[in-house]
């Protein structure tokens, strides 16, 4: 396919994730912004346009939050734009900013990523209310996790998997999330199966230790055409393949057993990227984590494992962050172990496969070689995948 | 072919009332909280300078949008009075009933700052305010570290 540019990331930077941070929005961003750009070794005058991701205006109670953002996301003055795909949007982010670049037009853009949900009350729950229909389930006093607590019931029944395996993701990312800096505080953790078991029913079968948590956070990358990386001093990671793709935003009308969608957007970046064997040339993973049970959908759906098998892998240890035959999966602890503030969620996992790449994430570094990750968001009404294939 | 624009007839079509069931409790930031709490404190407005472009920033932010750096951490408090750079004079409120009286709102700037602040402007009548015009603050007897510590700008005396 014809892009005018290879495009690469050389550059990444996260905020804390927290409960409730004193930074506004802007001040997150910017936080997270500096950090790429001093990570790529960049200053602003280097960066020709911005992409800013975030999810939900009613988090951080802004109307046009993008634009609110702009000047702490380094947009002033500068071609700017926002992407929005709800909880999607972070992993959109760095596919927005592959077509700024790719296209020829730009040679650097800066990506931002922020999303503060703690100014909601007395819940983001509140919010979350209202993406149901007005008329046919609102009346019904509609809970945002009677999406995932009917899909999770589905995907057990249909493959006959028990509560303790779920548990067991859960367990493994608060554990790796453990060696995460931006990790927040009381989600990281070393927690028994039973204590995750014991954990209060949200609503079942999800447990309150199987949800990330409401997080305040920003992440940033800084991306720049194939000439511009090589100028720098530390290897590039590229950009080998993006994929997106969106079912029915009503749940009734879609498959809740199998995201389909998520696997329509992986064929398309691995077609990318000229994979043609995923569990052969992808050594480390980092798929949306928000709910325990996600993580292992999302890696059926990423086609890393056949439908119903990745529990069985999962016993095997398989998806262990010191595996050397399996492949790693949300080394960096993903939402459950380091937190969820959606948007920034996504750069942080893009963050985590340009650093395991790298040779660069510390404690988190997986044992196995690697040079070839994929990063996915989901989120949006439920029904959006969107995967990013990265490559050294 | 299009429909023609009808009359709704609302009392016939069925309605559902309906709300985002949400409400927003704001921190007020690294800058912010330094601002307002000088405001509160020592009836001060606080500028923020820019380590490379020099500026002084109002209101106060933790970094320059320009530059892209953090400001300093010296803070600069505004001294004399500032000076009206634009103004409206408002006749109607948010749901656009009439307001009692018409209220005066004006861009305030300093010669030493980049931006400014938007106060309501008392104590003069719309016909005698003119671009240029030097204004102060009257400060609340009783502040909380919010706006309304500035009750609103007058002219200033002595200008
Ligand atoms: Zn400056």
């Amino acid at each position: 396919m014809g892009y005018k540019n290879k495009v690469a990331v050389v550059g990444a930077g996260l905020t804390r994730f927290v409960r409730r941070a004193l930074e506004t929005p802007r001040e997150l961003a910017f936080a997270a912004a500096s950090a790429a750009l001093e990570d790529a070794g960049l200053t602003i005058d280097d960066i020709q346009c911005v992409v800013f991701a975030s999810a939900s205006d009613p988090f951080d109670g802004v109307h046009m939050k993008g634009e609110y953002v702009a000047d702490g996301a380094g947009g002033w003055g500068k071609p700017y734009m926002r992407t929005c795909l709800g909880g999607g949007s972070g992993v959109m982010s760095l596919i927005t900013a592959w077509y700024h670049v790719a296209s020829g037009r730009f040679d650097t853009c800066l990506v931002v990523a922020e999303e503060k949900m703690s100014p909601a009350m007395p819940h983001p729950q509140g919010a979350f209310n209202a993406i149901y229909d007005q008329f046919i389930e609102r009346p019904l006093g509609v809970n945002l996790l009677w999406i995932f607590s009917l899909e999770m019931n589905r995907y057990m029944q249909a493959h006959g998997i028990p509560m303790e395996t779920f548990a067991r993701v859960a367990q493994k990312n608060k554990r790796n999330g453990m060696d995460h800096p931006s990790a927040q505080a009381s989600i990281a953790g070393d927690f028994t199966l039973q204590q995750i078991l014991n954990s209060e029913v949200m609503a079942w079968p999800v447990l309150r230790l199987m949800v990330s948590p409401i997080s305040d956070g920003a992440g940033a990358l800084v991306v720049t055409s194939e000439s511009f990386a090589r100028r720098l001093s530390r290897p590039p990671v590229w950009v080998e393949g993006v994929g997106w793709n969106m079912d029915s935003s009503y749940w009734t009308n879609r498959d809740l057993a199998y995201p389909a969608y998520v696997e329509k957007a992986a064929r398309m970046a691995y077609e990318m990227a000229g994979l043609t064997d995923p569990r052969r040339d992808i050594h480390v993973a980092e798929p949306h984590d928000p709910f325990a049970y996600k993580e292992l959908h999302h890696l059926e759906g990423l086609l890393l494992a056949d439908r119903g098998q990745v529990p069985r892998l999962l016993e095997q240890g398989f998806w262990d962050r010191d595996t050397t035959t399996g492949i790693p999966s949300s080394p960096s602890g993903g939402l459950l172990g380091v937190g969820n503030p959606l948007a920034a969620s996504g750069v942080m996992k893009i963050a985590e496969i340009f650093w395991q790449l790298q040779g660069r994430a510390g404690a988190r570094q997986v044992r196995r070689e690697v040079r070839r990750g994929v990063a996915q968001g989901w989120g949006d009404l439920m029904q959006v995948a969107t995967v990013a294939v990265l490559g050294k | 072919m299009l429909r023609p624009e009808q009359k709704q007839d609302l009392p016939v079509l069925r309605q559902v009332q309906g709300e985002i069931p949400i409400s927003h409790r704001y921190t007020l930031g690294v800058a912010g909280e330094r601002f307002f709490k000088a405001m509160r404190d020592q009836r001060q407005l606080l500028a923020s300078p820019c380590p490379k472009c020099r500026d002084l920033l109002l209101p106060p932010k933790a970094y320059c949008p320009r530059c892209f750096v953090a400001t300093a951490e010296a803070w600069s408090p505004l001294t004399g009075p500032g000076f009206v750079r634009g103004f409206t004079v408002v006749h109607r409120d948010l749901d656009e009933l009439p307001l009692a009286a018409p209220e005066i709102v004006a861009l305030i700037g300093w010669p030493e700052v980049r931006g400014g602040l938007v106060h309501r402007l008392q104590e003069v009548e719309p016909q005698q305010v003119a671009l240029g015009m030097a204004v102060e603050p009257v400060w609340a007897t009783q502040r909380t570290g919010c706006l309304a510590d500035i009750l609103h700008f007058r002219p200033a005396a002595n200008h």
